[in-house]
């Protein structure tokens, strides 16, 4: 609750116009920010592009917030917002070689075990990338911010039952697209 | 995560997202974005086929005479948006201002000097010690090969951005008793905008203080005009 009241304390700052509390909002949420806007959109310069536009929201509206709900709910919504206007859907379609998925298994090879990674990186992150926006975007709140059903479905306007739907579709859908890598991971052998 | 396994999500599922998914640092010029902002740029990935290559062609062209002719009739309509970002990029940082200076006769040369424009404060009223103004300093802004100077101060307990151009905007504008068009600026925090048209110059001017849309009007009128327009 401190850091609650120490962001209010901030924004009020900012609202008198204390220029040097524009700064500290910004260095306190600045990663919360690009970690949900590169994991929503799988690409760093469209990343930085949501950020910006989150901040540049922040600023020019911060004399219109009123507390009414938390400011981390209200940075959450401007920054889910500006994720779900990006006109252009990411994807990353990356080259697989699909029979080299199989040699993960096979003990030893550190350099094509770390190449192999690399690509399983790229494999997860693009099926993400996949997912239609109302689902990516609670998957990206969830496990990126680890937020709970209640706070995705304030943030995204929603029920939680809602929330719970579109991850449960989610996952079946990442669940099905990802399943050849399940023994790549190496967690199914844990 | 308790919830996700009541959904039966298989673990090495949940294990793989947490870990490509999980939170990163923002790069450090990040901030730098924020206090010069600037239009996204965005690479097209339309060469899978060549007809939205077309139509983009085609869009851009038509959007290009479109912005021509706007541009040809309002010549005002830049300055004021960027009045709007100027304030917000002064109250966040005032270190993006190119002069500093509290005295209105260096601040007229360096803008005479940087853009060749002619801004003629009142120096004796500003520097007496008795006005509601502070002036900060300048700062010069490119825009699609014009040059426009921005002029940030302080009045009462705001902050004011004055940009000036070269150009004319309407015949009426330039009369010798210029029409002062007032209104509000959501983009900006709901701040006010005034502008006109005067000697060949358009004029936008952007303020922060709340209850008193013609506060900002005191950097050059011991009593601000008559507003013409209110929205």
């Amino acid at each position: 609750m401190v850091l609650e009241q120490t962001d209010r304390e901030l924004v009020e700052a900012c609202q008198r116009g204390e220029r040097d509390a524009f700064r500290a909002l910004f260095e306190r949420h600045k990663d919360k920010v690009y970690s949900i806007a590169l994991r929503y959109s799988g690409d760093a310069t469209i990343a930085m592009d949501i950020a910006q536009e989150t901040f540049l929201k922040l600023f020019s509206s911060i004399r219109s917030f009123r507390g009414d709900s938390s400011f981390e709910s209200w940075l959450y919504r401007l920054v889910v917002n500006s994720c779900l206007d990006q006109k252009r859907r990411t994807r990353r379609l990356m080259p697989l070689v699909d029979g080299a998925l199989d040699a993960l298994r096979a003990p030893g090879e550190s350099v094509f075990d770390e190449i192999m990674r690399s690509e399983l990186s790229s494999r997860v992150r693009s099926a993400v990338s996949g997912l239609p926006p109302d689902q990516r975007i609670v998957i990206v709140l969830r496990y990126t911010q680890g937020l709970t059903y209640e706070e995705i479905a304030e943030i995204v306007g929603c029920s939680a039952g809602t929330v719970a739907s579109r991850l449960n579709r989610a996952h079946k859908s990442l669940e099905r697209r990802l399943s050849r890598l399940a023994g790549a991971t190496g967690a199914d052998r844990a | 995560v308790p919830e996700f396994r009541s959904e039966r999500t298989a673990p090495w599922l949940e294990l793989e997202l947490a870990r490509q998914l999980s939170p990163v640092s923002a790069p450090e010029s990040l901030w730098d974005r924020i206090e010069q902002p600037r239009v996204p740029r965005r690479q097209s990935r339309f060469h899978r086929a060549l007809w939205p290559v077309a139509a983009m062609a085609a869009l851009l062209v038509s959007s290009v005479a479109a912005w021509r002719v706007g541009i040809a009739r309002n010549p005002a309509a830049d300055i004021e948006k960027l009045a709007g970002q100027e304030l917000l990029g002064l109250t966040g940082n005032p270190r993006r201002l190119d002069f500093r200076s509290e005295d209105p006769r260096q601040i007229r040369n360096w803008v005479k000097a940087n853009a060749d424009i002619d801004l003629d404060l009142p120096a004796d009223r500003l520097l007496s010690g008795s006005s509601d103004v502070r002036l900060l300093g300048a700062r010069l802004i490119e825009r699609r090969g014009t040059r426009i100077a921005a002029i940030a101060y302080r009045v009462r307990d705001g902050a004011a951005a004055l940009l000036v151009s070269r150009g004319r905007s309407t015949a009426e504008a330039n009369s010798a008793t210029p029409t002062h068009r007032f209104a509000r600026l959501e983009s900006a925090g709901n701040a006010w905008l005034v502008s006109w048209s005067m000697r060949e110059q358009v004029y936008a001017l952007a303020s922060s203080v709340a209850n008193d849309p013609q506060a900002a009007c005191l950097l050059c009128h011991a009593n601000p005009p008559g507003q013409t327009a209110l929205n």
